[in-house]
């Protein structure tokens, strides 16, 4: 009798570790999703006011890094990733691909500014959920 | 006996004098902590310029940074430059003195919007002059002794922020 009276606190108490484990989970995936998004927002603030005007991400990234519209949007994130340096979340490839190439020119070095499917895949999420209003 | 204490005090006060002269221009660069004012921050993209001989005192954005800013400049226009100097600033802030004149981090917080959106011409006059001489944005002031607000390119002392 006390054996299984042990063994139902046991199991009881595991089915409510992992609900926690569960829950907690969850919470700091959400937390962390909207960490990025508002650290999104940040980082992207001012280029939504004067760089964008002809294009989105999912076209910078694939435009070459001597166009004047990826010199400005890469120069502008490249300043901005010094002052908002967070966790980007999905929004990562993207934006700092294009700062990368904004610090190689500000050195004075030829960027690499070759996307690949993730950096695209990411552009294309940032220029999503922009329209979508995720930062307004 | 009354030769050798004028002598002893004539030393002593030398050595103040030189002291205070020393003291006087010594780059104070004060790291406060925030005090929810938006500012400037030193380090990864600006830094103090002390140059003691023209008693001048400037704030200097290096020369990378300014390069970027010169490229945002090129496809946006002033504002957008001025957009971007004023997003990248955050406390804490550098209060910086010359030859007995200084100003606190209270003032540069208070000030450095103005500083930043005060004058586009000026702003942008030195914005490209730091783009044709490959120098450093910065904005002077403290210059011969007076408070003045300068924007301005600098060669020596600005690519670390150190004295010039």
């Amino acid at each position: 009798m006390t054996r299984r009276v042990r063994l139902v606190v046991l199991v009881t108490a595991l089915a409510v570790a992992s609900t926690i484990g569960a829950c907690t989970k969850d919470g700091r995936g959400s937390d962390e999703s909207a960490g990025s998004t508002s650290e999104m927002c940040a980082v992207t603030g001012v280029l939504r006011e004067h760089f964008l005007d002809r294009h989105g991400f999912a076209d910078l990234v694939d435009l070459p890094a001597s166009d004047p519209d990826v010199e400005g949007a890469a120069a502008a994130l490249y300043l901005l990733r010094t002052r908002y340096d967070g966790d980007l979340g999905p929004y990562a490839p993207a934006i700092d691909h294009l700062a990368s190439i904004g610090r190689e020119q500000a050195a004075n070095r030829s960027a690499d500014a070759r996307a690949n499917d993730r950096i695209r895949e990411s552009a294309r999420k940032l220029d999503r959920d922009l329209a979508a209003g995720a930062c307004e | 006996m009354h030769h050798r204490r004028t002598t002893n005090r004539q030393r002593a006060r030398t050595r103040r004098i030189l002291g205070l002269s020393a003291v006087s221009i010594l780059v104070t660069i004060g790291v406060t902590s925030c005090d929810g004012a938006v500012a400037w921050k030193l380090g990864k993209t600006h830094g103090a310029i002390i140059e003691p001989v023209a008693r001048r005192a400037s704030l200097g954005i290096y020369r990378e940074p300014s390069r970027a800013l010169y490229k945002a400049y090129k496809r946006s226009g002033t504002k957008a430059a001025q957009d971007i100097l004023w997003a990248v600033g955050e406390p804490p802030v550098a209060s910086i003195s010359v030859d007995g004149l200084s100003i606190s981090t209270a003032v540069l917080n208070r000030k450095m919007k103005g500083y930043v959106y005060g004058d586009a011409a000026d702003f942008r006059g030195a914005l490209i002059d730091a783009h044709v001489a490959d120098d450093c944005l910065a904005l002077t002031l403290i210059s011969q002794g007076l408070y003045i607000k300068n924007w301005t390119h600098k060669d020596v002392g600005c690519r670390t922020g150190s004295t010039g």
